[in-house]
């Protein structure tokens, strides 16, 4: 059963060798080439143009988002725009990608992706933020997620992904399902949800066993509060004898399992005599729980984050690609299957290969991902294409910003950002001194989605929409203040140059012609009122599709 | 396939209301009697909702189902109704009177007595357990039947205390679904406009917005554009009537008709939001939990409710709304025929009673009974799932035909073992 | 006794629990002490008859009497007193709410919770009444007090009225109060009585001149909880020879459970001062219901909060706390001191009285709750 499932891939890798072998010197190009190889065969396969390389100005907006998350200053877009090296793409991605700011970005993205606006956890996001500053591979970070070490100050904060969905909610029962789920999600893609008791009725691969090996690893953990060693929540172990016995409800037929890597391996339970089952033996007296010998999280974790565990590689190689093409290439990312192929099945199988070469190391992925012509191509469409499928990646797809992307990008577009996070140029300024707090509440608030839905398209919201018309931070924040967008630009007689300065420090590009004699159309209309009408003209622009996508 | 918000699914079914609306009946025939916005919703002919909810548990004995001079029976008198031979409590005096309009089922039957629970069981409709949350009745109108030709958005929900974007309501159907809710009746942050701004300017920024966007969608897939200018014309015509949603300006006659308490004005807000064109409108009230003094309790809160939702039954009738519109009053459960040393009624999930009236329901009835003390229903009882049957049926959604879609997965609107209560519709 | 330091009182004795098949809301014994009257959560008045056993007492069977007979005290220990049932008066609707005797004459007056007052004569086996006004009151009649002369009785009710008879039936004079009221009592002399409404509010009222005398601020016993106005106001009497009032209810923290300690209020009868506020325990505590003016001159101030919890409390005016608190009864809803200041009686609960849903019987009964007359003697000085 567990080959038959496997033997899919194992096939696709085998043409693929073959194909590539075929192509000679092909198989020593660098990952990105290869990449654009793939996507280009299959495009021109499905008779579908490609799009033209992005702009300059498009680009820049696009890595600065992706790497930096936020938007470049006006300067340093003219200072690119102006640059004429060729390679000039190449080394803004290989500045971009370089930490600490990277590494900032990186905790960010993956705090987002893997705690679905469930909670936040300052430590969780310190151990995201040090782990990818020192480039830790996934399999790792992995590891210490799934089996955390609630003792290492360093480690302990890794816990968060498990105690967070273990607290209680209300009067419900500890959702060790939900944590079950997202595990299952979240490493490997693999929704198994609806497998908890029964089989997929949709999925074939999906069984109940795969479910419950994981369940009875979570399952067999207690939350515990911080206090004494414990500087934070965290989970108790139970020692583990016996396999988890379970039965469908549709079938009524039984199983059992110890703790599995879903379709995957079984860990072997240990056999153990009675004293021989605690590291430390439980104290009654001074109510202080054993530490079991034998470690379901740990053994089950070593094995799921394994190069022997080929959905490990498929999942963050699929969910690296989403990350920076707006789409994965197996759709939904949590729906692995041997019935839902990637759209570029060989691509995915690529992809996992040479990650798992590399150790697992996703800065790695991400640079040349980067450098491929399939994410610099164009948000445009190229003519005579109507809809071409999102699937051929033959355009560049828009991506959805986070809160925290948005808020930032506001704030420098504005040029209220050192004021609101740096805190200065606060003199002779009347009213409420706004913080950067103030900022990312009212923007998570208005822009994050709900609590364990996944942010992965561009979602406009009537929430979102009302705050960007009526909130007081963002019209406070049009308002000429010494120093910024709004000052800079009423200093500006010239319409010409008041539309450069815009549109630079919003949309990170020139602007053109038309839209040059557009604003000096309305500067004129609005004379009277020239300040005001700035700041709805810079609020419209703030609030257009242009800036609150990644395109 | 894909789990996540689709909200530009809004635009097309605007789309589709639009274009559906075209052979609209004339108002002229109405004379001036309505407002315009009652007309407009009429016009439309479009089914609404009005669920009013009662947290906690609104005693059946000391409102629908009075069982005066028995054992459990309290310390109130009954008082005739519009309808022979109904009697309803002495506290509900108004409602008495639109007895012929309502329609109550007094053999309510469900299975849970603790709020935690039973609050989000009795509203998803507690189909048999499927490994998702349901959605609540007013998240699942939203999904089958959409906004209004009137563009607003079709679940409101108006409640005491923080008022918001409520997506708990909307289970497995995504947060699209959720309700916009009015805390202490009044309008979610960021609804109005900003003082700073005129109409003509808001107006004006927002063409140059629309502007930016054509010119920026021009050459690139309409999707996302077009669910953004969605939402924010929904923002537009929510705006365009903070003139409904603004409790300050509530006629004060009005006022004393539906009382000038909670639930007075937002059952008052509540109708002109029906009116406007508000699908689903729910009107939430705490504070029924009566474990003591259940009696004073009742006292003090049944005829708030009794003033309050018979003058929107009323209103509903008069401007012919009702016949569209269907009309829910309900809690978690009922309250315990057993007084407890407090003085108090406990949980009572065994036998109690829900009101309804208007949309496909038959007016004036009553249907089931308790027995003679109310310690139980006669017969056979109707759990919640009957209860939700009954209500698409009376809103034309066949809920044994229609299923929702979650992902692929095929799940019933309703527990597909029970059926409608034939005696309740029309 | 008024000068008697608590480290040497001996705390009254329970001498037995009479068990009941209903609800109780009030008991009261009669002036001559021969009776024990009860209004009860049905439409009766329930009576027993007083009798000091000889030592070898008849165990009477009583036809009232439930079948499983009370869980026996840990001491079997005979009681001196029995109650032995009579006949119930009927008549009533709802509940009645409220009792009163006759200070001399065999009659004792009677409102029920739909609007009807009464006046039966009490002895011999079957009800007799003597005159009554089904429509005393539009609904809910809260409290009955009758003047100390005799004369006069006063009522007050969910219709916002206190109205004064005469004990003949005759109306004398009403007052329309701003809300519902829930408690009225007659000053020892005069034609002073006190009300107080739904919101705290407490006059003192003259039905001579019908003039309010003077208001009263009680309104730390009224709370708007949600949409519930939660009215903690349960009693209104004169102590002092009528120089003080007290006020005595609940401190409602909120509706639903009805939290809130039970408080009790004094204030100077003449300027409306507040003098003392006791507050007795904790939240779940609830209303002082009831209370009896001792001639030893403490007070028997009785309490029911939450199911379960009760209190019996002899206090003194002039002291901050209870010298003497027994929680041992359940949900205790009245008190009524026997005429020879030896023995008193309070209507309670059965224990274990809520829950959620339906109980689990053994023949699949619903059982409603009881309440039992716990009959107690003061041992003397």
């Amino acid at each position: 059963m567990q080959l038959s499932r496997l033997i899919v891939p194992l096939m696709r890798w085998l043409l693929l060798a073959a194909l590539l072998a075929s192509a000679g010197a092909f198989a020593a190009e660098p990952l990105h080439r290869q990449v654009d190889s793939l996507i280009a065969a299959k495009a021109k396969a499905a008779k579908q143009p490609l799009a033209a390389p992005a702009d300059d100005a498009e680009f820049l907006r696009r890595a600065w988002f992706d790497f930096n998350g936020g938007i470049p200053g006006p300067d340093e877009t003219r200072k690119f725009l102006a640059d004429k090296s060729p390679d000039k793409r190449a080394k803004l991605i290989q500045h971009l990608t370089t930490p600490p700011r990277f590494a900032e970005q990186l905790a960010e993205a993956f705090n987002i992706q893997l705690m679905e606006r469930n909670g936040d956890s300052d430590e969780w996001k310190r151990y995201l933020t040090e782990s990818f500053r020192a480039n830790k591979p996934w399999d790792q970070m992995t590891r210490e997620i799934l089996s955390p070490d609630f003792k290492d100050e360093k480690l302990r904060g890794a816990g968060y992904f498990i105690t967070r969905r273990l607290d209680k909610v209300g009067q419900q029962d500890t959702d060790y399902p939900g944590l079950t789920r997202d595990a299952g999600r979240l490493f490997m893609g693999v929704d198994l949800q609806c497998c908890q008791c029964h089989k997929h009725l949709t999925v074939k691969d999906y069984k109940q066993v795969d479910f419950n090996g994981l369940f009875v690893a979570f399952q067999n953990t207690k939350l515990q509060s911080a206090g004494g060693d414990y500087k934070t929540a965290w989970v108790q172990e139970g020692p583990m004898t016996n396999k988890y016995e379970f039965i469908s409800v549709l079938s009524s037929v039984k199983g059992a399992t110890g703790p599995r890597v879903p379709l995957g391996v079984e860990v072997p339970l240990p056999d153990l005599a009675k004293d021989e089952i605690w590291a430390v033996p439980p104290d009654p007296k001074a109510r202080k729980a054993g530490v079991p010998k034998f470690s379901p999280l740990k053994e089950l974790a070593a094995r799921l984050a394994s190069p022997e565990n080929p959905l490990f590689a498929r999942n963050i190689a699929n969910r690296v690609w989403w990350q920076l093409m707006g789409r994965g290439l197996v759709e939904p990312l949590d729906l692995q299957h041997s019935e839902n192929p990637a759209s570029h099945p060989e691509l995915l199988d690529l992809l996992a290969k040479e990650l798992t070469e590399h150790k697992f190391d996703l800065q790695w992925l991400v640079r040349e991902l980067a450098l491929t012509h399939a994410y610099q191509r164009a948000s445009l469409l190229p003519a005579g294409a109507q809809s071409p499928p999102e699937e051929l990646f033959t355009v560049a797809k828009e991506r959805p910003l986070s809160a925290e992307q948005l808020a930032r990008a506001f704030l420098a577009a504005t040029g209220e950002h050192e004021r609101v996070v740096g805190g200065k140029n606060w003199e002779s300024i009347e009213g409420k001194k706004h913080t950067q707090k103030d900022f990312e509440k009212a923007f998570h608030a208005a822009f994050a989605n709900a609590a364990k839905e996944p942010e992965l398209n561009v979602n406009p919201t009537l929430r979102a929409a009302l705050f960007l018309r009526n909130n007081d931070l963002v019209l406070w924040s049009l308002q000429r203040r010494k120093g910024n967008l709004m000052d800079r630009v009423a200093a500006q007689a010239d319409a010409g140059q008041v539309a450069d300065e815009l549109y630079l420090a919003i949309l990170s590009r020139s602007p053109v012609a038309e839209e040059k004699a557009e604003l000096a159309k309305y500067l004129t209309k609005h004379a009277a009122s020239r300040e005001k009408a700035l700041g709805h003209y810079a609020w419209a622009m703030l609030s257009s599709m242009e800036f609150f996508t990644n395109h | 396939m894909n789990p996540l918000c689709k909200p530009w699914e809004h635009a097309t079914s605007r789309r589709q209301f639009l274009g559906a609306s075209a052979g609209a009946l004339a108002f002229g025939a109405l004379g001036g009697m309505i407002s315009p916005q009652a007309a407009e919703a009429m016009r439309k002919k479009e089914k609404q909702v009005l669920f009013v909810w009662l947290d906690g548990g609104m005693s059946q004995l000391e409102s629908w189902d009075p069982k005066p001079n028995t054992e459990f029976g309290g310390p109130f008198r009954t008082i005739k109704t519009s309808v022979p031979g109904t009697h309803f409590s002495e506290l509900m005096p108004q409602c008495a009177k639109q007895a012929h309009r309502l329609c109550v089922v007094r053999n309510i039957a469900t299975k849970d007595n603790a709020h935690s629970s039973g609050v989000a069981r009795i509203q998803r409709g507690d189909p048999k357990n499927r490994g998702v949350a349901y959605p609540f009745f007013g998240s699942s109108i939203a999904k089958l039947m959409g906004p209004t030709a009137s563009k607003l958005p079709p679940y409101v929900w108006v409640k005491p205390g923080s008022g918001g974007f409520k997506t708990e309501d909307a289970g497995f159907l995504g947060p699209k679904y959720g309700s916009l809710a009015f805390g202490d009746g009044k309008p979610p942050e960021d609804l109005l406009r900003h003082a700073s701004l005129t109409a003509e300017e808001d107006e004006e920024r927002n063409e140059l917005r629309d502007l930016l966007n054509k010119r920026y969608t021009a050459q690139r897939r309409p999707t996302y554009t077009e669910a953004s200018s969605f939402v924010f014309d929904t923002a537009r015509e929510l705006m365009k009537r903070q003139n409904i949603f603004d409790t300050s300006k509530l006629p004060a006659k009005e006022l004393d008709r539906y009382g000038r308490t909670e639930i007075g004005q937002h059952m008052l807000v509540a109708r002109n939001m029906l009116e406007a064109g508000v699908r689903f409108v729910k009107v939430g009230s705490y504070g029924w939990d009566s474990h003591g003094d259940n009696f004073n309790a009742s006292a003090s809160l049944v005829p708030k409710f009794d003033r309050a939702f018979a003058a929107i039954v009323e209103d509903l009738a008069v401007t012919g709304l009702l016949e569209n519109t269907l009309v829910i009053a309900m809690s978690e459960f009922g309250r315990t025929p057993r007084i407890n040393g407090h003085v108090g009624r406990d949980h009572w999930p065994e036998a109690w009673s829900i009101a309804m009236a208007g949309c496909g329901l038959k007016a004036g009835a009553v249907v089931g009974a308790t027995n003679d003390k109310g310690t139980d229903v006669k017969d056979k009882g109707h759990d919640i799932g009957a209860v939700f049957h009954t209500w698409f049926k009376a809103l034309g959604i066949d809920s044994k035909k229609v299923e929702y879609d979650n992902n692929g997965q095929p799940l019933p609107l309703a527990h597909d073992e029970m059926e409608a209560i034939k005696e309740a519709l029309a | 006794m008024p000068d008697q330091p608590a480290a040497t009182f001996t705390p009254p004795k329970e001498l037995k629990a009479f068990q009941n098949d209903r609800q109780l809301c009030v008991a009261r014994f009669s002036p001559c002490g021969n009776f024990l009257a009860a209004g009860a959560m049905e439409g009766t008045v329930r009576r027993w008859k007083v009798v000091e056993k000889p030592k070898a007492a008849v165990d009477v069977e009583l036809p009232d009497e439930p079948k499983k007979k009370p869980a026996a005290k840990k001491a079997p220990e005979e009681s001196p007193v029995d109650l032995v049932p009579l006949p119930h008066l009927t008549g009533f609707n709802g509940w009645v709410q409220n009792l009163a005797f006759h200070p001399k004459d065999k009659v004792i007056f009677a409102a029920d919770t739909w609007g009807k007052l009464a006046a039966l004569a009490y002895e011999g086996d079957g009800p007799k009444p003597i005159w009554e006004n089904a429509t005393a009151h539009d609904g809910w009649i809260r409290r009955l007090a009758i003047s100390a002369d005799g004369q006069h009785l006063a009522t007050c009710g969910r219709d916002q009225f206190v109205r004064i008879w005469t004990t003949a039936g005759k109306l004398v004079a009403e007052h329309r109060a701003e809300a519902e009221v829930f408690a009225v009592t007659f000053a020892p002399a005069g034609k002073l009585v006190a009300f107080g409404d739904l919101k705290g509010r407490v006059k003192t009222w003259d039905f001579g001149t019908k003039q309010v005398v003077r208001d009263f601020d009680a309104s730390v016993l009224f709370s708007l909880s949600r949409l519930q106005d939660v009215c903690g106001l349960r009693v209104v009497t004169f102590i002092d020879a009528g120089k003080s009032l007290l006020v005595g209810g609940c401190e409602p923290a909120g509706g639903g459970f009805l939290e809130g300690a039970p408080v009790l209020v004094k204030f100077d009868t003449a300027t409306g001062k507040k003098q003392t506020e006791w507050k007795f325990g904790a939240a779940k505590d609830g209303f002082v219901l009831d209370l009896a003016a001792h001639p030893g001159g403490y007070l028997i101030v009785v309490t029911s909060g939450q199911p379960g919890s009760g209190k019996i409390m002899f206090l003194r005016p002039g002291e901050k706390e209870p010298f003497f608190t027994h929680t041992g009864v359940a949900n205790v809803h009245s008190v009524t001191l026997h005429p020879d200041g030896k023995r008193f009686a309070v209507s309670a609960m059965n224990k274990a009285s809520n829950g959620n849903g339906r109980p689990k019987t053994a023949d699949g009964s619903y059982p409603g709750n009881t309440s039992p007359v716990h009959l107690f003697e003061i041992p003397a000085a």
